[in-house]
């Protein structure tokens, strides 16, 4: 890989991380940014243009777009990423542990993983969410269980692959003991693979959510998620297209960003 | 003679393919047993059979190591740890693969030595320091702060039998530690274990394919083939009287000057 391809992928990064962070930090700070609350209903002023008050116009309760999609970053966004880490934590430790064990272990926890994989991802999810109910937490219950199976395969079989490298002996050798190998040999090394799929997996995970909220299926009606949004705006389509034209567009620009960072990453590590 | 390590009747298997059959080996404290056969008669898979560190495939089916007056094969894999760097060490056979390329030498030798010790970092620096600087390593303390990758393969052999030294175990089972080396380095690494096998006393088990190298350090030789040790005498004996047939044709075989 030469130089400029390298400070290609440095300033891809620098540049998806800023904006990345600037739209985190805004969910973060919502309530202070926040020009009215979001929750607020005022049918008098439903169907609002676009005002100095209300700089997104509001909706047809009257609530203020802009402050939706402001609080909407900690439903999508914020949610998405909280199921990510969830889910890869708990498939270091579940495919860390099939890994080292290998054996009978090894061989049930594949099978199991084939069978829940044979289904797709969402359709696994929609059947978790018709037994528990449609909800935020049920929501996030189904993705992290739909990603924590695929995530803890793949973490096994990065595991495994090291297994019979020389410095993973050579520590075995010298006396290491099996969870400080983990942590200081296997995860360190590891590091850029697993990032890049977990970077990348949550534009997929927003665009889940989104796809739950815009059906019924996941958060409920007043919380301002973005996939909820377009749902809502979706009966005033004729009159009002930008109702779900804000919230897709910003499901759109995150979903980028978070892919366009994701592919700085796997060149960093060519 | 004391003995040091013993391996009695020693059998592993892949599938049903012996791999290594019924092998019996003594390594006497101060002395250097030089195994040597030629690539794939099974030289490998014995030292990480004693280390126990064979890959999934491959299964001890029978045998005994013996240490301390235990068997290493029942021993639980708490205590095993205990053993494996403190008192066995193995300087295996690739330097370059042998580190791990993010982290750097002073945490190669961190880790050892906590594995084993209660030391402070100062401590575990000195420790680090002397054993770098019995190994000839220029600039310890400059060393320290290096990733593998920035030091030359001969440079990581040494390192690697100062991460043993540092430990100061009683059997060092090294696997073709010249192997990788060129003729400078060699002399270096060979003059090396002159000086361990004096200073600490310590069993070597000495695994080559090189004859040169039996004759610099061995004092006992056994002679591997096909996953057999065919014979097994003092280093004399082999070079003067060599009695079975593949050794007769080994040391014929070696280019002489």
């Amino acid at each position: 890989m030469s130089l400029l391809h390298k400070e290609r992928a440095n300033v891809k990064r620098l540049f998806s991380l800023t904006i990345l962070l600037i739209i985190g930090l805004l969910g973060l700070f919502a309530p202070i940014l926040m020009s009215h609350d979001p929750l607020a209903v005022d049918i008098s002023k439903k169907f609002l243009g676009p005002t100095w008050d209300y700089p997104l116009g509001t909706d047809h309760l009257g609530r203020c777009v802009f402050s939706r999609l402001l609080l909407g970053i900690r439903y999508s966004l914020g949610s998405a990423l909280v199921i990510q880490i969830v889910a890869i934590l708990l498939a270091i430790l579940l495919g860390a542990f099939v890994a080292l064990k290998r054996g009978m272990t090894d061989y049930v926890f594949i099978r199991i993983c084939d069978i829940l994989l044979a289904f797709p991802t969402l359709v696994l999810a929609f059947g978790l969410l018709g037994l528990l109910g449609p909800s935020l937490k049920n929501v996030f219950i189904a993705l992290v269980f739909t990603q924590f199976i695929y995530y803890s395969r793949l973490i096994r079989s990065l595991f495994i692959g090291m297994n019979e490298k020389g410095f993973i002996q050579a520590a075995k050798i010298s006396g290491t003991s099996g969870i400080k190998l983990i942590i200081r040999h296997y995860i360190p090394n590891l590091l850029p693979p697993i990032v890049t799929i977990v970077v990348l997996d949550i534009g997929k995970i927003i665009l889940e959510i989104a796809g739950f909220s815009f059906i019924g299926l996941g958060v409920q009606a007043p919380i301002p998620e973005w996939g909820m949004m377009v749902s809502e705006g979706k009966q005033y389509i004729r009159q009002h297209p930008e109702l779900m034209l804000y919230p897709g567009l910003a499901i759109v620009f995150v979903v980028l960003l978070l892919n366009y960072l994701a592919s700085s990453f796997k060149k960093l590590d060519q | 003679m004391e003995k040091v390590l013993e391996v009695q009747d020693l059998t592993v298997k892949i599938g049903e393919k012996n791999i290594i059959s019924s092998i019996n080996l003594t390594a006497y404290k101060g002395r250097v047993l030089g195994i040597i056969g030629e690539s794939g008669s099974g030289k490998t898979m014995l030292c990480h059979a004693i280390m126990q560190s064979l890959p999934a495939s491959a299964q001890i089916t029978q045998g005994q190591i013996i240490y301390q007056q235990e068997n290493l094969l029942n021993v639980s894999a708490t205590k095993l740890r205990t053993y494996r760097g403190r008192h066995l060490s193995m300087i295996m056979q690739n330097p370059s693969i042998a580190f791990d390329r993010i982290q750097t030498i002073e945490s190669h030798f961190r880790e050892s030595l906590k594995a084993h010790f209660v030391m402070t970092k100062n401590e575990m620096r000195q420790i680090a320091l002397d054993a770098m600087d019995k190994v000839n390593l220029p600039n310890p303390q400059q060393l320290l702060h290096y990733y593998p990758f920035q030091l030359s393969g001969g440079m990581l052999q040494r390192m690697m039998i100062a991460l043993s030294l540092a430990i100061q175990a009683s059997v060092y089972i090294a696997d073709e530690p010249t192997t990788a080396l060129d003729t400078v380095n060699q002399k270096q690494v060979l003059t090396l274990f002159h000086r361990i096998r004096s200073e600490t006393e310590a069993a070597i088990i000495l695994v080559t394919h090189d004859i040169g190298v039996i004759a610099e350090l061995a004092d006992d030789v056994a002679v591997m083939y096909q996953g057999e040790i065919i014979e097994h005498t003092n280093v004399y004996d082999f070079f003067d009287a060599p009695q079975h047939p593949y050794t007769k044709k080994l040391l014929q075989s070696r280019i002489l000057f």
